[in-house]
């Protein structure tokens, strides 16, 4: 791909994601907000493709758009639409939740100085793609083998909290 | 231009009006192969033997009124066909069905029979294939009717459920072929045990191979797993509301990915293109009869088992299927360990 082709690529995915983003919380109806998240996610799998990383942007549209959203929707396909859109856009806590975004924009912006991060590694040229399903795994298993098994804990950690919940109705 | 990319772009719409003309023929197979099933004739008045039934079929339901319902989300009601029919075709774009040929010399070099080399290929058939739940969901929830809602949340929940054993039917294969890549996977299931036992994956994969069948009839919502339009119970399901050719983009959307399910059968489980008898240059012919009889089991299936409950369904799905899966994952990759395959 040529670079003007993949910038021009990067630019329509990245500012299709910004207002898709933006259509997502300001929708009233909430099934159409979902429908926007969908589109900001599937657009951010182009831009993990854009970076070489095939392997995130599938898990990217397996996980989020094609499991996780398709969840919520069950549960917005339930609502009282009416009801929904009739309600004020924004609920009391939104200064807090502005607030809550702004600070982690901050945090990415200095994440982004250079001086925070160790100086890159020499890529081998076994691991050309740092995307690819074979780094990954390695990386997964070796350098972040305990990081990846405490994540594997509090995910463990929260079946056995959604099954404790379930089975409360049939106490008495 | 050159003449490969003429000819990639050939193939790709070889490969397009060939998926819709396979629906054709679904639809008239399925139609004969239930009569005979039920000691019946089926159509045979449109055509000898009733060949261009599906013809008739098709005009009929292009002539048909579009209806919508007043209170139907009018771009979502429209939207959903369309998600549903593209879900359905692009997958099949990551499929290869032949060796590479160059067509008796004329091209200068080798074309693949497959519309793109993506070296993610499964990944891409079940991101897609997860993807496509959107059609029949939206599809449900625009219509602003109860039947259909119900039948998008089935089929939502029945989706999702079979999603992951099917997932983990195809890892058991990645671990065994070592790849990603349909082309790759397919190469490694050439030539023979002992001299006449093809090296197919299903003789390695045999439970595999049965949970991906099963979680393929649940994925592409047919019998006896075709609780989002059970007709005693919820009129037509998701499509209830829809007529015309905005019904037909569902129809034909199960068709296809009827056989996408089969050609990925074919290619992860029964050695692809490869086969006996046949030069490779024409393994496209053992190609479509290997999808040929994974399609016929599809239909044999569906007038021969009746539908199961919803409760079934899903308990099947959680406590049976998926465990067998995990375990069948597990011993698999014992197994590559230890013989180091």
């Amino acid at each position: 791909m040529g670079i003007l082709a993949g910038q021009s690529a990067f630019y329509y995915l990245a500012a299709v994601s910004v207002a898709s983003a933006i259509l997502a919380i300001t929708r009233r109806n909430p099934v159409h907000s979902m429908l926007w998240v969908l589109a900001l996610f599937v657009h951010v799998a182009g831009i993990f493709l854009l970076l070489g990383a095939e392997f995130l942007a599938a898990v990217q549209v397996i996980v989020y758009a094609g499991a996780i959203l398709v969840f919520y929707l069950f549960f917005l396909m339930l609502l009282d639409l009416p009801v929904e859109a009739a309600g004020p856009p924004f609920g009391a806590h939104w200064p807090l939740c502005a607030a809550a975004g702004l600070a982690f924009a901050a945090f990415a912006w200095y994440a982004h100085d250079p001086g925070l991060v160790p100086a890159m590694q020499p890529v081998e040229p076994a691991t050309r793609s740092p995307g690819s399903l074979r780094s990954i795994g390695m990386a997964l298993f070796t350098q972040f083998a305990l990081p990846f098994e405490i994540t594997s804990l509090i995910l463990l950690a929260a079946i056995v909290g959604a099954v404790v919940v379930a089975k409360r109705k049939n106490v008495p | 231009m050159t003449p490969l990319l003429v000819a990639q772009i050939g193939l790709t719409l070889f490969v397009f009006v060939m998926l819709l003309n396979s629906a054709a023929v679904m639809v008239y197979v399925e139609r004969k192969v239930a009569a005979f099933l039920q000691q019946r004739l089926g159509p045979y008045r449109v055509g000898w033997q009733g060949v261009l039934q599906p013809l008739a079929d098709i005009v009929k339901l292009m002539f048909k009124e579009e209806l919508r319902p007043k209170a139907a989300d009018a771009f979502l009601f429209a939207l959903a066909p369309i998600i549903a029919a593209t879900c359905a075709f692009a997958a099949f774009a990551v499929v290869p069905f032949g060796a590479e040929t160059t067509f008796g010399g004329w091209l200068p070099e080798g074309l693949r029979l497959q519309v793109a080399d993506v070296n993610v290929a499964i990944l891409v058939v079940f991101a897609v294939a997860s993807m496509s739940v959107y059609g029949i969901v939206l599809a449900g929830w625009s219509s602003n009717s109860k039947y259909s809602l119900l039948g998008g949340l089935r089929s939502s929940a029945q989706m999702i459920s079979y999603e992951l054993s099917y997932g983990l039917a195809l890892a058991g294969v990645l671990i065994i072929g070592n790849s990603l890549s349909l082309t790759d996977i397919v190469n490694r299931q050439a030539g023979t045990w002992l001299g006449f036992i093809p090296k197919w994956f299903v003789f390695l994969q045999p439970i595999g191979f049965l949970i991906y069948m099963t979680a393929g009839i649940a994925e592409t919502n047919r019998a006896p797993f075709d609780f989002p339009e059970a007709e005693q119970e919820l009129v037509a399901g998701y499509h209830t509301e829809y007529s015309s050719m905005s019904f037909a983009m569902f129809f034909l959307a199960e068709y296809v990915n009827m056989v996408t399910v089969s050609a990925v059968a074919t290619d992860l489980f029964l050695g692809g293109w490869h086969g006996p008898f046949l030069p490779e240059s024409l393994g496209w012919i053992w190609f479509l009869v290997k999808v040929g009889a994974i399609l016929f089991f599809y239909v044999w299936m569906r007038w021969t088992l009746p539908r199961y409950r919803y409760d079934q369904l899903m308990r099947f799905g959680w406590k049976v299927l998926l465990p067998v899966a995990v375990i069948n994952l597990l011993v698999t990759a014992a197994g590559v360990l230890y013989f180091e395959l």
